[in-house]
């Protein structure tokens, strides 16, 4: 893998390279196994509220208030997203995911 | 010696009590049976008590002894397991309504190590329903209620290893088995006052264990010492073939040198003033036996976007049968009824860049703690937050509520430990922390050993009341 990688970035146009990302706000997409702080209030976006609509799929007595909290809580995870590569201009196209996680010795 | 000194006693203490026949194992596991009984209702701590199992376990310890085997330090000694590990004798929940009635037919890896020790099986604790999986963002969020301090009931224990913090604190077993996916250890560790150790992501087998992210779930001690986690983590880690992501590492240890440790540039910057004054004085007292570099620097994230993006899919995917069931419903949390579905609109590029970034986060973070034996900070900028109120109304505005080394240590896989350093506001408990390297555990508890020798904050216990 460090090879192709070592191929691929030299390979690369140094120009193109975009800058680092910026640091997430405080707060930013808390872990849920911690306690977390709310989503802040946020336009919801149209993308968020038709998937949150799905979700009566599984119950259909999901009230219009928790379908409106779960779109809240989808679009802030699209955002959570967006931080972790902005606009897809963070991460390279080279860069490899962690497929099967090991801590090395 | 009282039946209240050596329920508080550490796990080390009383195995040297039994070892040394001056209490049988049948003898102290009739007093925790009878304390769990007797005050774990009160904190919220206990969802099974296995009076049968843990008598048989018992009394097969002592009579071993008197055929003059001891298996080692924890042989005959009393614990509890959080209620997501199977064990046979006992259903188990995962905190929530709807796996009340689930039963598995065999134990788990890590309980069946600690039988191989000689320990024995008292009861299975209390946790935050699916390990805070949902979102939960108030204390009462499991089945069995609200998990409570044993330092003041008002405030909470900390999850989402809710019973093994209280449990310990409480002095109703002699350690415990907590797990994190992301501070789950740490935050009960810091709110109940107990030293709890986070390991290496694959040192301890999660076979029988329930999945929450399984790139980032862990097995860990809770116990009333350091010594005690070091001691219990020997004796459950190592490589199962049931799990194919644990290993069998060796325990390097600090020796002939002094620890080299690092503080955070700004540790205590967001954090109530007693944790800071603790802090600060925690590192006068690490600093006698430590090399110390202040003002240190970590890589940049985003950690915790790259964490909430692996976390989302991986808990999704995890929960998908229930969450597509419906049956979130049934959940205690409000938050958690819903936060099944807010996951599962994740998208999965989102989950693959997450772990594309976690590959550069993980090296550069690795690269920047060579120097150190441990990265030492505050585990957590407030005490335990009250119960019956939000968690972001808690204490608003002025402290962030981040843990702010939990998601690159977790991202990492690293280990840390939590250990008690003195107390806040409201007689709450404080907590150290020292993250260390992969597989430094023993680098890392070996510190917190020696800072314990020289404080007497893990040797406090609360008053109990009964409800």
């Amino acid at each position: 893998m460090s090879t192709r990688k070592q191929f691929l970035a030299a390979a690369a146009s140094v120009p193109l390279l975009a800058a680092a990302p910026p640091s997430p706000p405080p707060g930013a997409a808390a872990p849920a196994a911690t306690p977390t702080p709310a989503p802040n209030k946020h336009q919801i976006s149209q993308a968020a509220k038709a998937l949150a609509a799905q979700m009566r799929q599984f119950d259909a007595a999901l009230t219009d208030k928790q379908l409106e909290d779960i779109a809240s809580g989808i679009d802030y995870n699209l955002r959570v997203g967006n931080r972790v590569n902005p606009q897809g201009t963070a991460l390279k196209n080279w860069d490899e995911p962690v497929t099967v996680f090991e801590v090395p010795a | 010696m009282t039946s209240e000194e050596l329920a508080f006693s550490d796990a080390i203490a009383l195995g040297e009590l039994i070892a040394k026949r001056r209490i049988s194992s049948v003898e102290l596991t009739k007093l925790y049976l009878s304390r769990l009984e007797k005050y774990g209702a009160a904190y919220g701590a206990v969802v099974t008590i296995l009076h049968d199992r843990a008598l048989r376990e018992a009394r097969a310890a002592d009579k071993e002894l008197a055929s003059g085997r001891v298996r080692g330090p924890l042989h005959g000694v009393p614990y509890g397991v959080k209620d997501l590990l199977a064990a046979v004798g006992a259903p188990t929940t995962w905190g929530a309504a709807p796996y009340r009635n689930q039963v598995f037919h065999f134990d788990a890896t890590v309980v069946k190590k600690l039988k191989e020790a000689g320990a024995v099986l008292c009861a299975k604790l209390a946790m935050v329903e699916l390990a805070g999986g949902f979102g939960y963002n108030d204390a009462d969020a499991s089945f069995t209620g609200p998990g409570r301090t044993p330092w003041n009931r008002n405030y909470w224990s900390g999850g989402s290893s809710s019973g093994p913090g209280a449990s310990v604190a409480a002095g109703l077993v002699g350690f415990a088995i907590g797990s994190e996916t992301n501070g789950s250890i740490m935050v009960p560790a810091a709110f109940c006052g107990v030293s709890g150790l986070r390991p290496t992501y694959g040192r301890v087998s999660r076979h029988g264990a329930m999945a929450l992210m399984w790139t980032s779930d862990k097995l860990g001690p809770m116990c009333r010492s350091a010594r005690d986690a070091q001691a219990v983590l020997k004796a459950i880690s190592g490589h199962d073939p049931n799990d194919p992501t644990s290993r069998t590492e060796p325990f390097p240890n600090v020796r002939g040198r002094k620890p080299k440790i690092a503080i955070v540039k700004n540790a205590t910057a967001k954090t109530m003033p007693a944790i800071a004054k603790n802090f600060n004085a925690s590192v006068q007292v690490l600093s006698s036996f430590c090399d110390v570099v202040t003002g240190v620097t970590l890589p940049k994230g985003p950690y915790g976007a790259v964490f909430g993006a692996i976390f989302n899919g991986e808990c999704a995917s995890a929960f998908r049968d229930l969450i597509e069931s419906g049956r979130s419903r049934e959940l205690q949390s409000v938050d958690d009824r819903i936060g099944g579905y807010q996951v599962y609109g994740s998208l999965a590029v989102d989950y693959v860049d997450g772990m594309r970034r976690r590959a550069i986060l993980n090296e550069a973070l690795t690269r920047a703690m060579a120097p150190y034996d441990a990265i030492v900070y505050p585990t957590l900028p407030t005490v335990a937050y009250p119960v019956g109120i939000p968690f972001d109304k808690a204490y608003p505005d002025k402290y962030s509520g981040e843990i702010e080394m939990g998601s690159p240590g977790n991202l990492a896989g690293l280990p840390s430990v939590s250990v008690p350093n003195g107390f806040g506001e409201h007689g709450l408990p404080t907590g150290l922390a020292l993250m260390g390297r992969a597989w430094g555990e023993f680098q890392i508890t070996q510190i917190a050993k020696a800072y314990q020798a020289r404080t007497r904050f893990h040797l406090q216990h609360p008053a109990l009341h009964v409800e």
